[in-house]
């Protein structure tokens, strides 16, 4: 057997088949769909495992179907690609093992499980895809599968979320098609290729490379939520608080996020978009939405509102990362990528862990919940902290690569953008921190659900600690090899060596 | 050979502990059962910092290239000073919180004080600028549980404060360390400094860190936290806060400035200025306050203005350097200890003292540190300043009769102000049934017996002869005099307090000499008073305000709701749809 060749597609299939046999199981089947989802996401995270030592020693990794000519369906694991699946991998599994405590006496599980799985089969394609046909292919699917993930508690709150989420999402995959298309037909079929595939064509087609550049970000910018393509995002967090945490960690948001970053390195590459002059205006559109949705998260009282906020906020990191172009600055967006992920994903079990067990919703309530959810505030703490950018958390390592590099490259500005982005998290984190440990409650949960010794189920407590620790290891460990910064380190030396 | 490697292994093996005994006990605390032993263990804690700082005599440097973004620690002479003093008052302080601190939220004072304590001892065997601000910012961030301790207005309020000047001082501090690094290249802190004297943009890291490390210094202007945040704390948090955490602020100076490598005249200028407007802003302000913690805190902004100052000397002329960083060891660890004493004797003098004799030992007790740092002969405190002045003598970029003299009214300040304090402070009315607890007086005499004893013994010879050396040159009578000047005020003050006609309505409590003195300040400065009041409300209104700017639902906040409600309307949707269609019409007219 060629493991060079079906590695990758079985890592995409190893959550897709699970996922469609869950849509066969009848809705009582909870052992058989619970060993499901754990064995697809187990048996994931080998092949992840395989992989991603085959890649640190340059060995190849490449699925390639033809679908028709000049279509190729290609799943390419690159450093950088690897690092994305790696992330959805992790968080995968705890984001089902958080969904099978979480869901526990709902109702529809197996439609959930099964859409959840193929959400993230469609992630790791978008991370995997080799060039831009697969990508959109990938993304498309994302989008479908989310939806009925989005609407799944059925209320008409969540249908309406659900309506605002396909129209802007399908809006923006057209765009990305149609610029997908454009691009096809004006130089033929291409691959991602480290540096950018398009600088020969560049000064032949300067302009019409601009505007479907434009094309691909709008397309890219709604789903990672650039201001103003943003509004989805918000009204999305009705979404069962797996869904929120999968949603807003690995799956769409950083879906759009990690298509900015293939754009601007494997389409155009950075030298070409510093050419055109893109990587300005980008900047500029990744400074607005940090300052815009830091500034919106302070005056939410809906605490998963408040994170959704902050998400489009902390996104943006990466693509001011990414468009800020020095080989710094990559490392600090890219790097955020994972550590965003981890952070937020802490931020939305904790909050999830709030509703579910003392049915907590609103910040306004939060007055003396660590002392009834010690371990869920600690978590929570741990994350707000480092999205603050505390030293030594991860969020730490992600600013201070993105403000090293972007002094490396003359943009001052962008130091007095993250400065003010801290404080602004600093202003709406810190307060709930506040209210957590030190306002004592006001009077009686909502509701109280006890179980034995620990503050909640431990399906639920578990995962957020083993984020927060994961938060902090990425942080103080940021030096090991095969940290996330280490990683990185080793994509941008091939992005900007050769 | 092999004992050498065992020594080695031996101080590397203590670096680590210094850090991480606090975060050791620290993991008992999620365990309801082991909380109490914790808390019993809190104290001792600190003892591996003492002993490293008494036990190394050798500098040395230790790199961890995986941790972090590569973590350099070591110790050096700034390093054992600083822990010895930090380390010995945290250990008083210990042992005077587990008896003092009571009620449901004694755990989580331990808690953060465990947090706290590491992150002190942490900054101080810091070498590089991530690990430094690691530690900074977790000693920073866990003292807002101590000030907020008490839960009441006051506390709150102090806490709310502090931790917006925290948090600023955090961004400042990052805005200057990306810059460092950007110039120098380097984030280890000796490479750092060397390679930004002769860097372009020089001065602006180090204002950035100036301003950064100045919040916790209590730099006048940047200072107004302090006379809140200690008096709210409780008094062995407010202790530490003193005595040793705002010294890490001033050791943030010492690490990230180049001082000492290159003249800076101007910066040295500057920093004699702002340390002398401190020192007597401290004064100035600190002698109408009522409540002897508010007293204490304003004294120590002082006293760090004359710090500031000598750090100033050695900023204008490097060859000064080692002569200033000596007075300014000195000095740093006379403040700490004289402070840490006197904070914990506001403790407890507050409790009942039933014995003659015991009331005896209390009276010396706090009189002693009060004259320490007053800067009576043959104190703790002459011989700082005996430091200071020698220094100040061989600084040629600064001299001049003039700062001899501001120093010298400097001291009489501080007399004043430390007369202030025993008079507010003097327990008037003994209860004989109460009695206070030895586990409450012992902490607190052994940090006033170091007072006494630690100017005549410090334990590192380079220290031992500079002290002694300033306490032969520094003539009685120049320390003997403000303290003598004080107290004629004082006296003066007194007849005076006899002849006004308040005198037949009350009777001052006996033997009480320092009540003029206050009469007098309290009419001098009353008008002091009623200004900082309006000041302070003044900023008052305006940390509300701009609260209410960024979370209220003011007329911006409607303008911004309006914007996104457009915006999660699912026809805004539609609304990219139709942006689409005229995106490609216009592509396709670019195009053709």
């Amino acid at each position: 057997m060629n493991w060079g060749f079906w590695l990758p597609l079985m890592v995409v299939m190893s959550s897709m088949i699970p996922g469609l046999l869950i849509f066969l199981l009848p809705e009582e089947r909870a052992v058989t769909r619970t060993l499901l989802n754990l064995g697809g996401a187990l048996l994931k995270l080998a092949l992840i495992a395989v992989m991603l030592w085959g890649v640190y020693y340059d060995r190849g990794y490449e699925t390639r179907i033809t679908l028709l000519p000049g279509f190729d369906l290609v799943m390419h694991a690159s450093a950088l690609a690897m690092f994305f699946v790696v992330l959805s991998g992790l968080l995968w599994l705890l984001t089902t093992i958080y969904a099978i405590g979480y869901l526990e006496g709902g109702q529809n599980k197996s439609r959930f499980f099964g859409f959840f799985s193929i959400c993230v089969s469609a992630t790791t394609g978008i991370a995997l895809a080799g060039n831009l046909f697969s990508f959109v292919v990938f993304y498309e699917l994302l989008t479908l599968a989310t939806y009925p993930l989005v609407v799944h508690r059925g209320t008409p709150e969540s249908l309406k979320a659900g309506r605002v989420y396909l129209a802007y999402t399908l809006a923006g995959g057209a765009m990305l098609m149609l610029g997908v298309i454009w691009l096809h037909s004006l130089v033929g079929p291409f691959d991602f290729v480290e540096g950018g595939a398009l600088a020969p064509y560049q000064a032949e087609h300067a302009q019409l490379l601009t505007v479907i550049f434009f094309l691909l970000i709008a397309g890219l910018g709604v789903k990672a939520s650039l201001v103003p393509l943003h509004g989805w995002l918000p009204l999305a967090m009705v979404a069962p608080a797996p869904v929120s945490a999968l949603l807003h960690a690995v799956a769409v948001v950083k879906a759009g996020a990690f298509g900015i970053v293939r754009v601007v390195y494997d389409v155009y590459g950075v030298r070409v978009v510093e050419v055109l002059g893109l990587d300005e205006i980008l900047a500029g559109l990744a400074a607005l939405t940090i300052l815009y949705g830091s500034v919106l998260a302070l005056h939410q009282d809906n605490l998963k509102r408040r994170l959704a906020y902050s998400t489009v906020s902390q996104v943006s990191y990466i693509v001011l990362g990414v468009a800020i172009a020095g080989p710094l600055a990559t490392i600090g967006g890219i790097v955020h990528l994972v550590h965003q992920g981890l952070m937020k994903i802490t931020l939305f079990f904790c909050a999830g862990n709030l509703g579910e067990t003392i049915g907590v919703h609103r910040i306004s309530a939060m007055n003396g919940v660590g002392r009834r959810m010690p371990l869920t505030m600690a978590a929570f703490t741990i994350a707000a902290l480092a999205m603050i950018g505390i030293p030594p958390l991860a969020g730490f390592v992600s600013k201070w690569y993105l403000g090293v590099g972007a002094l490396e490259v003359g943009e001052n500005w962008v130091i007095a953008v993250l400065v003010a982005s801290s404080l602004l998290n600093a202003a709406y984190f810190l307060p709930i921190i506040n209210a957590a440990w030190f306002n004592p409650p006001d009077g009686p949960w909502p509701k109280d659900v006890r179980r034995g010794r620990l503050e909640t189920m431990p399906t639920l407590l578990w995962p957020p600690v083993i984020t927060a620790c994961a938060v902090v290891l990425a942080g103080v460990l940021a030096n090991m090899p095969f940290s996330p910064l280490d990683w990185v380190k080793l994509i941008a030396n091939r992005l900007y060596l050769p | 050979m092999r004992s050498i490697i065992a020594q080695v292994a031996m101080t590397h093996f203590g670096l680590f502990a210094v850090v991480f005994t606090p975060l050791l006990v620290l993991l008992l605390m999620p365990f309801a059962r082991l909380r109490p032993l914790a808390v019993r263990l809190t104290p001792y804690t600190a003892l591996p910092a003492l002993v490293l700082s008494l036990s190394v005599r050798e500098d040395f440097t230790l790199h961890v290239s995986w941790l972090l973004l590569g973590t350099d620690v070591g110790i050096d002479l700034v390093a054992r000073v600083f822990m010895f003093f930090s380390a010995w008052v945290w250990l008083a302080a210990g042992f005077f919180a587990r008896r003092y601190v009571k009620g449901l939220l004694r755990h989580r004072f331990f808690l953060f004080y465990l947090v706290a304590l590491s992150g002190n001892l942490g900054v101080i065997i810091a070498q590089d600028i991530v690990t430094f601000l690691l530690f900074f910012s977790m000693m920073s961030l866990a003292s807002y549980a101590l000030i907020v301790h008490r839960q009441n207005a006051e506390a709150i309020r102090a806490a709310r404060v502090y931790i917006t000047l925290v948090i600023l001082g955090e961004m400042v501090l990052f805005a200057g360390a990306v810059l460092a690094y950007h110039v120098t290249g380097t984030i280890t802190l000796a490479a750092m400094t060397d390679a930004l004297t002769g860097a372009a943009q020089r001065d602006l890291v180090m204002l950035l860190f100036f301003v950064g490390f100045g919040i916790k210094a209590g730099l006048v202007p940047l200072h107004i936290w302090l006379p809140l945040a200690h008096p709210a704390a409780p008094t062995p948090a407010s202790a530490v806060l003193s005595a040793a955490m705002i010294k890490a602020g001033f050791l943030g100076w010492l690490r990230f400035l180049p001082v000492g490598k290159v003249g800076l005249p101007t910066w040295g200028l500057w920093c004699v200025i702002l340390g002398l407007i401190a020192a007597f802003y401290g004064v100035l302000f600190g002698l109408p306050q009522k409540n002897p913690k508010a007293i204490l805190a304003y004294s120590s902004i002082s006293q760090m203005g004359f710090l500031t100052l000598i750090l100033g000397m050695g900023m204008a002329s490097p060859a000064t350097w080692p002569l200033a960083l000596t007075a300014l060891l000195i000095y740093a660890m006379h403040h700490a200890l004289a402070k840490g004493a006197l904070f914990l004797s506001v403790g407890v003098s507050l409790e009942g003292m039933a014995q003659r004799w015991q009331r005896v030992l209390l009276g010396l007790g706090l009189i002693i540190p009060a004259l320490a740092l007053a800067g009576a002969p043959w104190t703790s405190g002459a011989i700082a300043k005996g430091a200071l002045k020698q220094a100040l003598y061989e600084t040629e970029a600064l001299q001049g009769d003039w700062l001899i003299w501001l120093i010298s009214f400097g001291a009489v300040g501080t007399s004043l102000l430390m007369a202030r304090f025993l008079y507010v402070l003097w327990p008037r009315h003994f209860r004989a049934s109460a009695s206070v607890e030895p586990a409450l007086w012992v902490p607190w005499a052994l940090v006033v017996v170091s007072v006494v004893l630690v100017p005549w013994l410090t334990p590192w010879p380079e220290l031992r002869h500079a002290a002694l050396a300033a306490s032969q040159a520094s003539l009685v009578w120049s320390s003997l005099w403000p303290v003598a000047l004080a107290a004629a005020l004082a006296y003066a003050f007194y007849h005076w307090r006899l002849a006004s006609p308040y005198r037949l309505a009350f009777n001052p409590p006996a033997g009480d000499l320092v009540v003029p003195v206050v009469g007098l300040l309290s009419l001098l400065l009353r008008s002091s008073q009623a200004f900082r009041a309006v000041v302070f409300r003044k900023w008052q209104t305006l940390v509300d305000r701009s609260a209410r700017l960024l979370q209220g639902p003011g007329a911006y906040a409607q303008i911004v709701n309006r914007l996104e409600a457009m915006l999660t309307n699912w026809t805004s949707g539609g609304f990219w749809v139709v942006l689409l269609g005229v995106l490609v019409f216009v592509a396709l007219w670019l195009a053709s």
